[in-house]
């Protein structure tokens, strides 16, 4: 990389643009190394990203595979060598369950996390830059969609397109969109009253130019926070939809087997089995709220507040 | 002043209603496009096809669609809900009913964590960037962090099943005979049942209010006031506690009002893990039974009570706060 950069001739505008891109990356490295919390949400995060990606290497068994001893299921069985995790009342494995289950609550956080961020932006950039009657038609959706309670919401149009993850994101996208069109639409609005951006209208740019290369860069902190923000919230609505018993029905996840657990009346005597996804949900929505922090601070380090 | 103040209200009021319509509208659009007839579920289904197509004119299903639209909106209007499907009694009694068991249970815990959460959010930031600090909001975090369901489980497990201090749902015993409505609220037999489920919710909520109310107190802490007293000599318990804690406490406020249509939303989850018997359970019960009467308009009064609360905290913070209401009414927007 570095042979290649020196053979290129650089204007020194460009040199100097470059130096301070270092800099700054180099600053931004320091407050996150700094940062104890932040660099522990990371290790989390690594920690069930590695789980989910090689889910199908790292678990012992089949999530769904029932376990037989003499003729009798092993059921609800404590942890033990043959099962770290002990099993459940179907006499599965919960370590294997629990390992497939980070990839269902990955998923469901990163997709809905970006969906929301795509269509809340775009939204968001659209009412702010144009105003009037566009603002007041988008504002007037967002208003309204305020007035859905979200659970309830989920629940039903969950039943109304099948119970799927698919649907679960989709559902959870078309209502947790609205936060983020509200927060960056104020953001546009006083971006848009700043010198630069009369100037590049002055000098003749495009609606789009202006709103694409001129306002979305500067917005890109406040979107990073907000998104972050996002994929906790979707863990954690997802895993209450399951825990309602319509969430993803081929797969396990971790509302899912908490749901088992509760229905089945195992949490009498199943600490093995109720404190593993629990446990996990509250991590890995934890490690996103710390993510999002250390994002806030980066981008603004007066703040040291955290925004929920 | 108080005529943009009344001006300003108005509008968010007559907002509050058209987007109360269109959460009707919604409902009404889902609702009939549910696939499976309503009907099957309440209808044996060895009955003839003769008797189920009268039974569906005598819901006004064979309507046209725009027809059946207006009847439902002149029935929410005169509040004639029709009958359950599944219970064959009307469904306002119903809702009723369940309604005042999710928000005693709501409003009780929303209100302690709001009295919590400020005096935690306050001394977290008098205690700013210290290891309190840290550990502190860490704390307050994770209880954020945790599924309410996987928290209300466990404290089943622990108190209701291993110890056995606390029933482990419902919100009577089966022995429980009420003297009258009030008896039903205030016996020791309630509060027993309510002990648990208020405790989960109330530590589950206290987030919001205790990180924003450390939030204000930081913005506060930093204005020019603050520094006028310190060096005027007033004591650092004397300044956060009478001077500063005043001005960020109203903002908080504002936020109670929309805390409590959020968790009346939560209802749904919350109501499952102790077997409540409140709106979100119904809602919960009737969608999966498809008795769709019982569950359109349970969650009908779930949107009411949030658009409600949402002008509540509007006009709370328009009287609070007066500047709000004269930069909205000029300016239009949000």
């Amino acid at each position: 990389m570095k042979a290649i950069l020196s053979t290129i001739q650089l204007s020194k505008a460009q040199k100097i643009a470059l130096k301070r891109y270092r800099s700054s990356a180099r600053e931004v490295l320091r407050v996150f190394l700094n940062d104890r919390p932040a660099m522990l949400a990371a290790l989390v995060l690594a920690f069930f990203g590695l789980l989910a990606i090689f889910a199908p290497v790292v678990a012992p068994y089949d999530p769904s595979r029932e376990f037989f001893a003499g003729g009798q299921p092993v059921a609800l069985q404590p942890p033990s060598i043959a099962h770290p995790f002990g099993t459940t009342t179907l006499a599965r494995d919960v370590f294997s369950q629990w390992i497939y289950g980070s990839r269902i609550s990955l998923l469901v956080g990163v997709l809905s996390g970006l969906s929301v961020m795509v269509i809340g932006t775009t939204v968001g950039i659209v009412a702010g830059y144009y105003k009037g009657t566009t603002d007041l038609v988008l504002m007037r959706i967002v208003d309204t969609l305020y007035g859905i309670p979200a659970t309830p919401f989920i629940l039903i149009l969950v039943l109304f397109f099948g119970a799927s993850v698919w649907n679960v994101i989709l559902a959870m996208v078309l209502i947790l969109w609205r936060t983020m069109a509200r927060v960056i639409r104020s953001e546009t609005l006083s971006l848009a009253e700043r010198p630069f951006i009369k100037s590049a209208r002055a000098a003749g740019a495009s609606d789009k130019r202006i709103m694409f290369i001129h306002i979305l860069p500067n917005l890109l902190p406040l979107i990073m926070v907000e998104t972050t923000i996002v994929v906790a919230f979707s863990i954690a609505l997802e895993a209450g939809i399951s825990f309602l018993g319509l969430g993803a029905t081929a797969v396990t996840s971790w509302g899912a087997m908490l749901e088992l657990t509760f229905s089945s009346g195992a949490i009498r005597s199943a600490w093995w089995w109720v404190i593993p996804p629990g446990l996990s949900i509250t991590l890995l929505v934890l490690s996103f709220f710390y993510i999002s922090r250390i994002v806030e601070e980066i981008s603004n380090p007066e703040s040291g507040r955290f925004k929920l | 002043m108080n005529v943009q103040r009344l001006k300003y209200l108005l509008k968010r009021l007559g907002l509050s209603l058209v987007s109360l319509w269109l959460v009707a509208t919604i409902l009404f659009l889902i609702f009939r496009l549910l696939p499976g007839d309503p009907t099957t579920s309440v209808i044996a289904p060895q009955m003839s096809q003769q008797a189920r197509q009268e039974l569906a004119a005598q819901y006004g299903l064979t309507q046209p669609l725009h027809v059946q639209y207006v009847y439902y909106l002149k029935n929410i209007v005169t509040m004639n809900l029709g009958n359950s499907f599944q219970y064959s009694s009307p469904v306002t009694e119903i809702i009723s009913g369940r309604l005042v068991n999710t928000l005693v249970l709501m409003v009780t815990s929303v209100t302690l964590a709001y009295v919590l959460g400020v005096v935690v959010g306050a001394f977290l930031a008098w205690k700013r960037d210290t290891r309190i600090d840290v550990f502190g909001v860490g704390i307050v975090l994770v209880m954020y962090a945790a599924p309410v369901f996987w928290t209300g489980m466990l404290g089943l497990m622990v108190f209701s099943f291993r110890f056995g201090w606390v029933p482990s749902g419902g919100i009577h015993s089966v022995t429980f005979v009420a003297d009258g409505f009030w008896d039903n609220y205030i016996s020791t037999d309630f509060l027993h049942h309510l002990v648990l489920p208020v405790t989960v919710t109330t530590l589950y909520f206290l987030s919001v209010p205790a990180l924003t109310m450390r939030n204000n107190l930081l913005d506060v802490l930093r204005e020019d006031f603050i520094e006028m007293m310190r060096a005027a000599g007033l004591s650092e318990y004397s300044i956060l506690y009478r001077h500063a804690a005043r001005n960020a406490l109203l903002p908080v406020l504002h936020y109670a009002a929309v805390s409590l249509g959020f968790a009346i939303g939560g209802s749904v989850i919350i109501e499952k893990v102790f077997s409540w018997p409140g709106l979100g359970r119904l809602i919960w019960q009737a969608t999966l039974a498809q008795d769709y009467p019982l569950a359109q308009f349970s969650f009908l009064m779930l949107a009411t009570i949030v658009i409600g609360l949402n002008f509540l905290a509007d006009v709370l913070s328009a009287y609070v706060d007066p500047r709000v209401a004269v930069e909205q009414a000029n300016t239009g927007g949000e």
